[in-house]
């Protein structure tokens, strides 16, 4: 029956919501739009072709061009520094964060934006409270707490770290976007026989495609680039991840612009080239989700 | 065809008679889904809270713990006097009007561009968005760079005869504040246009649609149609990217250093130096505490004003 | 409760202990061998690594039963770091630190007293007299609290091949040094003489230089007064700070380490004011006939007078439970070839009397400088009082903004020397009291 109600209710959504074809006609930009958007571009590019120049040129040059062109840096930072090892550690952190963010958010902004309960506007208060405290300032007690936990060196403690710093701001977010969807289509898929739950995954989720990139964009990021935590919740190098290894490199006895640079392209490039790869979804519009039977 | 039923039954009037679930059909559903983060941020959060709140009202300095105790109000006596304390409230408010001011504004432009169609759409909104993911110290490390006139840009700069040779603009008061503000920016912009691009999807387009055809011009309709629907998740992102900006002092500590003379340092950047390198917990907890009061009633303030939640 | 709640309920329950319950590691299998945690930084990464591991490898050699985990530590937070760790008592066993900061751990009592076992080394005879006193200066009963195997040293660094084609000769005095600064300027092309560090860390530079011409001999008089503001120092200070924005960029009002390498690296600042820390760095980037690092010119007073004498070696953490096999290794790197190994590779001065014999210290120009105005009973050593625990906050923080103001005209050099006097006299009578000294 519940399949029934499944499929029944994915037809009324793609009825119900905008059903006239799509444009997608690609103008030329006009030069209001051209103009401004290149000048950022702009700005944008200039502190990566720092980045890219001082990685890919050979150590000791000066020239403003990376010629001649050089992979030592890399190979530096790979292998001696010890990036292929932190590569991996700043992955499983990211990835678990925004997994956990993205749930426990979900739940969250669900509540948020669809029931008035008692305690409501204590909740989101309480959320935002969390934010006024700077970092440095909790370390000492935060590691308590993850030593009376038995995480102490564990990676977990980061992703629980990172989790719940990204919390309130991923469910604040992911409320607003829920608020977004009409209540309407909800009650269309329960009367239809749909659980609520059901409801949920068959029409509001696909209308969050952009708010779940968004949002689980900026909690990978956040674990991503995290440094004091990982500096000061573990002590097995092997266990650091990107960010530590990239403080390696400016030390008060060395400074290596190029190695830096490495390590940073190979921080940056990947979360860059996920990017340019989820960004249409936060465009997907409205008329997501498949018409099916 | 017309947006979704316009008209609007009594909520849950379909419902009635079936036993399809209600909207407040059960008091427990709420408080279990909130229920992990509440767990997890209550774990986390409040024995810490309670420890800076504890320690706020001692001498605790790591390096000298002969003088550790308990002193009451005296940190708070001691702040009151301290012109580097008000000096950092000036600046941190400076600080966070013009980085949260400016990064909105560009956000919205980028957002609103970027949303348009255009050939080479998504190679702009990748590029806009990378900033973001490029980790703290290796921004200021760029930034630095980039200032430094026998390195970075600066340096050729003074070459082509723009400006004079071996300034740099984190060498002044005033320059190194707009500096630190030109690196922030460059760095917290994507995020309001990752989060407006994403809201401007629930902007009904025939709103749009109707409103063109009645003969309003794109900054019309921009102001008449986006912008409402916008408003709310752009009060929330200015909150919280404010909050943000106010306790992150990753930038600033490598990049000035809340130098020079104190032009760049914020309430946190002065507590970051006072617990990390003048190991003065008790003092520094002391700011802490004062840094949220101010946050708190700045939020409190602020979602008054903006007449945040009323439900829609 | 419906199955859709109960549904809901296990979510949220295994969502919390998903995060929390997975997380907790099993206890590590009981090992037969003693595993032992040092920390260490300093130098580069890719060098520190190697060098380190080695070190390890041949340790665990001669001892199978003890296995050493390496922590390398990134050097701005290291100091950070440790003082996290003895605050949550999550301290490793041995710990790679120096005179400049092992105060603030004696002031905790978070490290073991190490003479006894001392005493017993068949290689503490070797470490140099003067570098043992220095170490024990950091307790106020003189106890010894780490093993200085490795020294620096304050230098002057300067391009020799950008002298030499300039025409230029390279400076001998006090005089020779504000003439080659003013001479090597060229403004116009964004070139200056010498790069003042005007940011963070600038201490150091500012007591070689000012110390260096003066000639006052000690930091504080044995009436425990700051000589500071000596008007030796304040006449030679006030010299030093002429060179602002005329012999050197406007830009280095917030030079820290970072922008002084940059600007050096770019062939933009000829001299500056560093210590050997920095000689593998400068060695890869100009190779090592085209940059000299000199000690400071004879002094007013006649004797040349260093600073900046720190010296460096492994403690052990009082919180380690492994003290005896954690000696094991802290006698390990006493040993005279293992001294010269990680001196060498990582610019060291080597802390240990056979070593000044091999052949790659005496290829080293600034080394060779270094180790022979050390040796001269003629030089005057200023022993900064690192055992103060105010020290570095006065030192890094307390002064940071005042000597920008001096660097920019805003306060006057004997007014900002009387306040660092001040703070400095303060410090050493609490310290006095406390000690009953």
């Amino acid at each position: 029956m519940s399949q029934t109600a499944v499929s029944e209710t994915q037809t009324i959504l793609a009825v119900s919501v905008e059903s006239k074809p799509v444009r997608r006609r690609k103008r030329p930009l006009r030069l209001h739009v051209f103009g401004p958007l290149w000048l950022y571009l702009l700005f944008t590019l200039v502190p990566f072709y720092m980045m890219v120049l001082f990685a890919f040129r050979e150590p000791g040059s000066n020239s403003p061009l990376p010629i001649p062109f050089s992979l030592d840096n890399f190979l530096v930072v790979w292998q001696s520094i010890g990036f292929s090892v932190f590569f991996q550690n700043s992955v499983y952190v990211a990835v678990l964060t925004l997994v956990f963010t993205t749930v426990i958010a979900l739940a969250g902004g669900y509540a948020m934006a669809r029931f008035t309960f008692r305690g409501k506007t204590a909740f989101m208060l309480f959320l935002l409270c969390t934010q006024f405290v700077p970092g440095a300032m909790m370390l000492i007690p935060l590691f308590q707490v993850f030593s009376t936990f038995g995480l102490v060196n564990n990676l977990f403690s980061l992703i629980i770290a990172d989790t719940a710093f990204q919390l309130p701001l991923s469910i604040i977010l992911m409320s607003g976007f829920i608020r977004n969807v009409p209540r309407e289509l909800e009650e269309a898929a329960w009367v239809d026989g749909c659980s609520r739950l059901q409801a949920f995954r068959v029409v509001v989720l696909p209308l969050l495609r952009p708010a779940l990139v968004a949002i689980g964009a900026f909690a990978f990021i956040g674990a991503w680039n995290n440094f004091l935590f990982a500096l000061m919740f573990i002590s097995k190098q092997e266990r650091f991840t990107i960010p530590v290894g990239l403080s390696y490199m400016l030390g008060e006895f060395s400074v290596n612009f190029g190695a830096l640079a490495a390590g940073g392209v190979v921080a940056a490039l990947p979360v860059v080239l996920v990017f340019a790869f989820v960004q249409k979804y936060l465009v997907q519009g409205l008329s997501a989700g498949a018409v099916k039977g | 065809m017309t947006a979704p039923t316009l008209t609007r039954p009594r909520r849950g009037a379909r419902l009635a008679g079936t036993r399809a679930p209600r909207w407040h059909s059960r008091v427990s559903t709420p408080y279990l889904l909130i229920a992990p983060t509440l767990v997890l941020l209550i774990v986390l959060f409040v024995y810490p809270i309670i420890n800076v709140v504890a320690l706020s009202m001692q001498s605790y300095n790591l390096a000298q713990p002969w003088d550790d105790g308990f002193v009451g109000v005296d940190n708070f006596v001691r702040m009151a006097a301290d012109t580097a304390f008000w000096q950092s409230i000036w600046v941190t408010f400076k600080w966070v009007f013009v980085e949260v001011g400016l990064q909105l504004v560009f956000g919205l432009i980028l957002a609103l561009i970027v949303n348009e169609t255009f050939i080479g759409r998504g190679l702009a909104r990748a590029l806009i968005f990378s900033p973001w993911a490029v980790s703290g110290v290796l921004t200021t490390t760029i930034w630095l760079l980039l200032y430094n006139p026998g390195a970075g840009l600066v340096g050729v700069l003074a070459d082509m005869g723009a400006v004079e040779h071996g300034v740099s603009p984190l060498a002044g008061t005033e320059s190194a504040f707009w500096a630190a503000v030109v690196a922030e920016l460059w760095r917290g912009v994507p995020f309001f246009a990752i989060l407006i691009l994403a809201d401007l999807q629930s902007v009904p387009r025939d709103l749009h649609e109707a409103a063109e055809v009645d003969g309003a011009n794109a900054w019309q309709r921009f102001w008449n149609i986006t912008l409402p629907h916008l408003r709310n998740a752009i009060v929330l992102a200015t909150l919280l990217r404010g909050v943000w900006e106010f306790n992150n002092v990753d930038l600033l500590y490598t990049l000035t250093g809340g130098g020079p003379a104190g032009a760049t340092t914020t309430l946190p950047l002065l507590i970051a130096n006072t617990a990390i390198r003048s190991s003065d917990f008790g003092y520094g907890s002391a700011l802490t505490v004062v840094g949220f009061v101010i946050l708190a009633v700045i939020t409190v303030v602020y979602l008054r004003l903006t007449k945040f939640g009323k439900e829609d | 409760m419906n199955s859709e709640h109960r549904r809901l309920l296990a979510a949220s329950v295994l969502a919390a202990t998903l995060l929390v319950g997975t997380a907790c590691s099993s206890a590590p299998a009981a090992d037969q061998e003693v595993t032992l945690q040092w920390w260490t930084s300093g130098g580069d990464p890719e060098t520190a690594n190697r060098v380190n591991g080695e070190l390890i490898k041949r340790f665990e050699a001669e001892n199978p039963k003890i296995k050493v985990d390496l922590l390398y530590l990134p050097g701005d937070s290291a100091e950070q770091k440790i003082s996290t760790a003895v605050s949550t008592g999550a301290v490793p066993d041995i710990l790679d630190t120096g005179i400049v900061n092992v105060s603030n751990l004696t002031a905790r009592d978070a490290v073991e007293p190490l003479d006894d076992w001392f005493e017993n080394s068949e290689y503490a005879k070797n470490i140099p007299e003067s570098a043992l006193a220095n170490a024990r200066t950091a307790d106020p009963d003189g106890k010894l609290y780490f093993t200085p195997t490795m020294g620096l040293a304050n230098v002057l660094w300067y391009r020799k091949d950008l002298l030499k084609q300039a025409g230029v000769a390279e400076p001998k005095s006090w005089d020779d040094f504000y003439a080659v600064a003013d001479e090597m300027t060229d403004a116009d092309k964004g070139v200056f003489g010498y790069i003042i560090r005007g940011g963070n860390g600038f201490m150091p530079q500012l007591l070689d230089v000012m110390y260096g011409q003066s000639g006052v001999s000690s930091f504080i008089d044995e009436d425990g007064k700051s000589t500071l503001n000596d008007p030796r120092n304040v006449k030679a200070l006030e010299r030093y700070v002429e060179m602002y924005g005329k012999d050197t960029a406007k830009s280095d009002l917030n030079a820290d380490y970072l922008a002084m390498v940059a600007q050096f690296g770019s062939g933009k600042g000829v001299m500056f004011n560093h210590n050997l820390g920095s000689y593998t760095d400068n060695v890869k980037k100009f190779g090592a006939e085209n940059v000299a690092g000199v000690q400071p010119f004879p002094s007013e007073a006649g004797p040349v007078t260093v600073s900046g004498q720190t010296i460096l070696g492994n403690a052990i953490m009082k919180g380690s439970e492994h003290k005896d096999q954690a000696w094991k290794f802290v006698d390990f790197m006493m040993k005279p070839e293992n001294v010269s190994y990680i001196s060498e590779e990582l610019g060291y001065i080597p802390m240990s009397k056979p070593v000044f014999d091999d052949t790659w210290v005496k290829d080293r120009q600034p080394l060779v400088d270094a180790i022979a105005v050390i040796d001269d009973p003629k030089t005057q050593v200023l022993h900064e009082p690192f055992y103060l625990p105010e020290y570095q906050k006065i030192a890094k923080v307390t002064l940071q903004t005042p000597w920008q103001q001096v660097l920019q005209g805003q306060l006057s050099v004997k007014k900002f020397l009387d306040q660092a006097a001040d703070l400095f006299t303060q410090a050493e009578a609490a310290y006095r009291a406390r000690n009953g000294k």
